[in-house]
């Protein structure tokens, strides 16, 4: 079963400095059909406006994944920082049992535009982390590339997330056709970046979300990029 | 019911209290409440060479504490850099705001702290301005900032859980 959500179906908040798109409900926006989508709770696409931010403020108890669009983002916690996160860059920050962090777009010129992404944790009261990883863009093309996950063969590339999630990136072009196979009670979602994609036979624009349960496998062709959370 | 809330008022130019207030805010965290970050305006002046990037940034990421942001918090902490009292510049004006809060009664029942950024003079100082204001203080255990504010968070979270206190 495929439930798809349009992006123009989602919260939105224009606060100026700062438009925002929410798959799921947050902050002022609450719809109770809507809170999120198994372990997944929160999915915003930010555009932050340049040289403007989020002042610091404090997290506890979810895994928080900032993916890039576009632009960059300087972010600053009370681990470690500053930190500049850019396109095929993902920031995973383990809250735990507390944290402190700001972001603002990095450039005084350019606007940013970023996901983010609230996993619930497996545990609560975890020690706080932080981690930034990178990947060339061709290893996003016409396959699956593994951004985080509970384990990671290589740091400095997947990102490790305290859930047994894992969360996949891939462009694809014409001709390419990516699956992705979902064992007995897996789930998925799909978000588009950008571009337009066939899922399983349905057509997602940018922005676009998908709940997928029930299906053997996701199978991804069009022109486009997105992300894949495969979910418990 | 709201998550209980401390406001973290601190000042700061090269980010060293900045680090201190965190400190404090995750604190709080730990204790399940909610810390508002709140920076002291300064005087305007250029900082030191080696802390004009770091002052753009506070001035720019930080809003001064007001009056509604401590009468819709359960706590205050604040974290007062070295050899600073409450007439310095910055706290002064802080200060009359809480005299604005405490004379129609805001403050009663409220908690307060003083983080310890280096000077005992200036945590006596500071404690005996909030005590006079009506704040019931809550001592540190030693200069952790991050156990002192999470003292505070559990002093917050517990009036909550036991309403009739």
């Amino acid at each position: 079963m495929i439930t798809i959500r349009r992006s123009d179906d989602r919260g939105y908040a224009d606060r100026g400095w700062l438009r925002s798109h929410a798959t799921f409900s947050f902050g002022g926006y609450h719809d109770p059909n809507f809170m999120g989508f198994r372990v997944l709770r929160v999915l915003n696409e930010d555009r932050i406006a340049p040289g403007k931010g989020f002042g610091p403020h404090s997290h506890r108890d979810m895994e928080i994944l900032t993916y890039m669009v576009d632009g960059r983002l300087a972010h600053r916690d009370s681990l470690t920082g500053p930190h500049i996160l850019g396109r095929n860059e993902l920031q995973a920050m383990t809250a735990g049992d507390g944290i402190v962090h700001s972001e603002a777009n990095a450039s005084e010129d350019e606007p940013s535009h970023s996901l983010q992404i609230w996993i619930e944790p497996k545990t609560e009261d975890l020690t706080p982390s932080y981690q930034q990883v990178g990947f060339a863009p061709e290893d996003k093309r016409g396959r699956l590339h593994l951004l985080a996950g509970p384990d990671s063969a290589d740091p400095s590339r997947t990102a490790v997330i305290n859930q047994d999630a894992r969360l996949y990136v891939t462009e694809v072009g014409a001709g390419d056709s990516v699956t992705h196979t979902l064992p007995d009670g897996r789930h998925a979602w799909i978000q588009v970046v950008r571009g337009t994609v066939d899922i399983n036979g349905n057509s997602l624009q940018q922005g676009d979300g998908a709940a997928v349960s029930d299906e053997r496998a996701v199978v991804v062709s069009g022109a486009g990029e997105i992300l894949l959370f495969d979910l418990p | 019911m709201a998550q209980p809330a401390a406001v973290v008022a601190f000042t700061s130019r090269c980010g060293a209290t900045e680090t201190i207030a965190h400190a404090a805010a995750v604190g709080t965290v730990n204790a399940r409440a909610l810390p508002r970050l709140r920076r002291l305006p300064d005087d305007g002046g250029p900082a030191a060479t080696e802390c004009a990037d770091t002052l753009r940034r506070l001035r720019k990421e930080y809003v001064p504490p007001t009056e509604a942001d401590i009468t819709g918090s359960q706590a205050l902490i604040i974290v007062p850099g070295a050899g600073m009292t409450p007439s310095s510049d910055g706290w002064q004006p802080f200060m009359e705001l809480l005299d604005r809060a405490a004379s129609s009664g805001a403050l009663a029942g409220k908690v307060a702290a003083v983080i310890d950024a280096g000077d005992s003079q200036t945590v006596a100082s500071f404690s005996a301005a909030l005590a006079a204001r009506g704040f019931a203080l809550i001592a540190a255990a030693g200069r952790d900032a991050r156990a002192h504010g999470r003292a505070v968070g559990a002093a917050i979270m517990s009036s909550v859980d036991s309403p009739a206190r």
